[in-house]
């Protein structure tokens, strides 16, 4: 070869652990890259590690140069974009990956730890759960200790010393990053940046058929979950409200108003000035205060109970009361609600929605048309017996509920009402409004979730996709919106024992998904593991990942009659100042380093003794000099040095990989050099 | 050289030690040892490294990712890194704080060639030190560790470009152990220093001036080649080169004298290299002061400002050397 240039030689303890950083920090990402973008990650890794054996070389500028070039574009190919979360972490990974082929310096292989740091906290935007917080806290070490490995005694040959201090340096930050974390202000975002999480839920959307909602119904994904603050209500009697449909044209129910985020007239955000609308409701009776966690949706849809009054920041409400947040909802979000379960809504209406709510579609379901207005008809034409007469039609009828509706097709309504007179829960639905709206009474359907499951653990709501319905709501006069929830006719135990119940009952009601959840939970002991694991979830969720400047605005409250921010930053600089004093003295004094080794220490001192004698040892200069310089000077002493020096050297000689000092123990030699007299 | 020894060996050799004990610590008293220094909070600086100030950006910008994206999770892992970097702080000066360190001499060396100095680390209690460099004048460097055992010593080799005495600047210690964040340093001044000889030239001016021949007697042996004589023992003779056979058989002591083979005395004279450049000349005779103590010949230097006597031997040389740096 010819001219080498001068390479930095990473020591092989650091490498060890800065490749094993790599893979681990990376590696939770590789659920979400495709899978070229692995191979690549696991192919640089390879290739590092052929570099380091010195089977290979490290490519030149012109291949990474056409590494990169295909890189990019192959993630612009597969995202559309460089920017944005999901494009901008795998081309960081991507970076981050073909960085390890060109690490001939010491900075690469610092840019390289840093890029580490990086990565790891990318992870945090897809996932914030307890789990992967400890593996990222772990990661965490690893990559300390590549670092510490860079920096250490080239002749540290232990790779476990490595991870031991960096476990200690990250213990020891501990204290401070949670003070930090608690107490440092949380400032709101300067600029909103919004993107899709991609975590690909199912979830509501503002356009749906019976059988999306039936979808939902075959998922058994945590939707979300909610706690009480003074009393739960019955199970029965939770109905969250997300969706509400109030246009229907002969295939799907959609979403009346489409509503804008950040618009003004389209919802009522937190912090503006009341709209005209917000006096239509009239509440009732007590309300019911809790906390809602809702999980990753990419939606701005935040279901709550009937019917829900302004509270929490960064949520706003439409004119038909439902709940959304200002941005779709990306990362686990925590909201506080406040409902009444006994309201008037709309007491009148105005002639436009009066006319959006019985709208129906010119043709089609003339056969339910016709039995809507004969039982019309026969019901005196009074809205209310009316009503009574289609529900009891419902009851009294063949009319079965599942979770595995069949597809309808051409007209929806008269094949689910009169031939195969089985649906799910939107099904019900939307033919009862469909049949009062025939008749010229406003109605709507109502979609969002019903019920939940109960944790003892924590005494908590948790409510899963499978829990997704729908109902209706009628405009009465002076009544005005009036819930009507046509499936509890049909099937009862759905709504006051809930989906799981119902499965465990008859499972050819739901697919499998739902079917094998709850098959899991009529065992005791992995029903309880599942509470419990659940419940460390949920507080995870409430009390960390939600801790967010309101929950801190809310603690300095409680605990600390209020504090400004001002105040808080000077008792944030006080508390780490004062963190890192204790710090430094537990360090300096308590903290215990290496003993000096015995032997060196009993060398000392007959050196000491020596030096009575009239030879002093000089600085820097070694036994065998040592017991030379004695011979001229000294020579009656030279057999006691001499006898001396060479046990001093059996043990130097022995620790540096032979058994021990010529069959002497430590302590014997120690004992050997104490006693020799001078 | 020569007085002192006769003097001393009158001396009983307890006496001897007790007198340069008191006279050590006479001196000890007077003069600041500032050669030998412990590493404390008076002589130690820290700040961040290039690397830590990055680590501070890294962990900067993902708290503004953190803040942004509402993200508590990485609002913490960067309140994380901050806090690492403070704990780092702490560890790296701990690294340095209470270390011993002392330089005693240093060797003569030649132009352009090392001359090497010796720094003696030594650890104070348990705290340990790890991967601290020493750097004299901006090149020389050794990394040291303090691990096991309590002391090390340091060789640094300085290349000096001109002859003299030599004395180098400060001494820079430094450490960026353990995660290379920070850098923690300390300036030290040794009252050090080394002869640089010139830089020997080989050349065939020499002339060589006989000096009349004959021994000279200093009353140690001139040489060890041949057998001349024996001689009746004088005090100070060496003990070594006593008869003790003839001792034996009839209790006279006798010294046994030997002689150099070559005969005649040799001078390096500083006139056989006029017309030369001063320096070429010093480089001249320094090859022949070299050759000559290689050939363990004796011989003499003779220079415009001071003559040193024939004799040989590696004090003889050094003493030669010294009068060449110093001229």
């Amino acid at each position: 070869m010819g001219a080498k240039k001068y390479t930095y030689h990473i020591h092989r303890n650091a490498l060890i652990w800065l490749l094993s950083a790599h893979f681990f920090s990376v590696f939770p990402h590789f659920f979400r890259t495709p899978i070229w973008l692995v191979s690549i990650v696991l192919s640089c890794i390879a290739i590092r590690i052929m570099i380091y054996r010195g089977r290979w070389d490290y490519p030149n500028r012109a291949v990474k140069f056409v590494l990169v070039v295909i890189g990019v574009v192959a993630i612009y190919a597969n995202y559309g974009a460089v920017m944005g979360p999901d494009a901008g972490v795998a081309l960081l990974i991507l970076t981050y990956s073909l960085k390890l082929l060109e690490m001939q310096k010491k900075k690469d292989a610092y840019i390289i730890v840093l890029l580490t740091y990086f990565v790891i906290a990318t992870n945090f935007l897809f996932n914030t759960s307890f789990l992967l917080t400890i593996y990222l806290f772990l990661v965490s070490i690893l990559v300390t200790a590549a670092l510490l490995g860079m920096n250490q005694s080239n002749q540290q040959k232990s790779i476990k010393r490595g991870v031991k201090l960096s476990t200690l340096l990250l213990l020891q930050s501990a204290p401070l990053m949670m003070f930090l974390f608690i107490f440092f202000p949380r400032i709101p975002p300067f600029w909103v940046l919004e993107f899709q999480s991609g975590a690909g839920k199912l979830g509501l959307s503002d356009s749906m058929t019976p059988a999306d909602v039936a979808k939902m119904g075959g998922s058994a994904q945590l939707a979300f979950r909610a706690n009480f603050k003074e009393f739960t209500p019955r199970s029965q009697d939770l109905y969250w409200r997300a969706m509400v449909f109030s246009k229907f044209d002969g295939r799907s129910w959609k979403v009346g108003k489409k509503v804008l985020p950040g618009d003004k007239y389209s919802a009522y955000w937190y912090g503006q000035t009341a709209p005209q609308w917000i006096n239509n409701v009239e509440y009732q009776g007590r309300p019911v205060r809790y906390t809602v966690i809702a999980e990753i949706t990419d939606q701005p849809y935040l279901p709550v109970l009937d019917l829900p009054k302004l509270v929490g920041s960064e949520t706003g409400l439409t004119p038909d009361f439902r709940m959304l947040k200002t941005a779709p909802i990306n990362a686990i979000f925590k909201y506080e609600a406040l409902s009444y379960m006994k309201y008037r809504l709309n007491p009148f209406l105005t002639d436009r929605m009066y006319k959006e709510n019985v709208a129906l579609p010119e043709f089609g379901n003339s056969k339910s048309r016709e039995f809507a207005l004969s039982l019309f008809q026969k019901s005196n034409k009074d809205p209310e017996q009316y009503i009574i007469n289609v529900l009891s039609h419902f009851h009294n009828e063949e009319y079965s509920y599942t979770l595995k509706p069949p597809r309808l097709s051409d007209d929806i309504v008269d094949r689910f009402l009169f031939d195969t007179r089985l649906g799910f829960c939107a099904h019900y639905a939307g033919a009862f409004v469909y049949l009062m709206r025939a008749v010229g009474i406003p109605a709507r359907v109502v979609a969002g979730y019903h019920g939940g499951e109960i944790n003892p653990i924590g005494n908590y709501v948790l409510v899963h996709q499978f829990d997704a319905h729908a109902w209706s709501e009628v405009w009465l006069p002076s009544k005005g919106w009036v819930r009507y929830d046509p499936t509890a006719h049909v099937a009862p135990e759905r709504i006051l024992d809930g989906v799981q119940d119902l499965i465990q009952n008859d499972e050819s009601l739901g697919n499998e998904d739902v079917v094998n959840a709850v098959r899991i939970r009529q065992l005791p002991l992995i029903n309880e593991a599942r509470m419990a694991f659940d419940y460390m979830n949920y507080s995870w969720d409430r009390f960390v990942v939600g801790y967010n400047s309101d929950a801190q605005e809310g603690l300095m409250q409680k605990y600390f009659n209020g504090v400004s921010p001002w105040e808080l930053v000077v008792a944030v600089l006080s508390f780490s100042l004062a963190c890192v004093i204790i710090l430094a003295l537990v360090l300096f004094k308590l903290q215990p380093g290496k003993d000096i080794d015995e032997v060196e220490r009993a060398f000392s001192l007959f050196c000491i003794r020596l030096s009575r004698r009239g030879v002093e040892r000089r600085i820097g200069e070694t036994p065998n000099q040592l017991a030379e310089r004695v011979k001229l000077e000294q020579p009656a002493l030279y057999d006691s040095v001499v006898g001396v020096t060479n046990l001093f050297y059996q043990y130097q000689y022995a620790r540096d990989g032979q058994k021990k000092g010529g069959g002497l123990s430590k302590r014997q030699l120690v004992r050997r050099i104490k006693i020799q007299a001078l | 050289m020569t007085s002192k020894k006769r003097f001393n060996q009158f001396i009983p050799q307890r006496l001897k030690t007790a007198f340069n004990q008191i006279v050590e610590r006479v001196i000890e008293k007077r003069i600041p040892n500032n050669n030998d220094i412990t590493l404390s909070q008076r002589n130690i600086y820290v700040l961040p490294s290039k690397y830590g100030v990055i680590f501070l950006i890294v962990a900067f910008a993902l708290f503004l990712g953190g803040v942004n994206y509402a993200n508590a999770m990485i609002l913490g892992f960067s309140y994380l890194l901050v806090s690492l970097f403070v704990v780092t702080m702490l560890h790296t000066y701990r690294n340095m704080s209470g270390l011993r360190i002392e330089s005693s001499h240093g060797h003569n060396g030649f132009v352009d060639d090392d001359v090497m100095f010796e720094v003696n680390l030594t650890r104070q209690g348990k705290r340990t030190h790890e991967s601290v460099t020493l750097m004299w004048d901006g090149e020389a460097q050794s990394t040291v560790n303090l691990l096991d055992c309590k002391e090390s010593v340091a060789r640094l080799l300085i290349t000096v470009g001109q002859r003299g005495f030599y004395k180098p600047g400060r001494l820079r210690v430094e450490t960026n152990y353990p995660l290379g964040l920070f850098v923690c340093w300390s300036w030290l001044r040794f009252d050090v220093g080394a002869w640089v000889y010139p830089k020997p030239i080989e050349n065939k001016r020499l002339r060589v001036i006989p000096s009349g021949g004959g021994n000279q007697s200093l009353g140690t042996e001139m040489g060890t080649d041949d057998f001349s004589e024996l001689r009746r023992y004088v005090p100070g003779d060496s003990l070594k080169r006593v008869d003790w056979k003839a001792y034996a058989r009839g209790g006279e002591l006798y010294t046994k004298k030997f002689v150099n083979s070559v005969d005649d005395d040799l001078w390096i004279d500083w006139q056989s290299f006029t017309g030369v450049e001063p320096e070429l000349a010093l480089s001249y005779v320094c090859y022949w002061v070299l050759k000559f103590s290689e050939q363990n010949k004796i011989f003499g230097l003779r220079m415009p400002k001071e003559t040193i006597d024939l004799n040989k031997g590696v004090d003889h040389k050094i003493r030669c050397l010294v009068a060449l740096a110093e001229y």
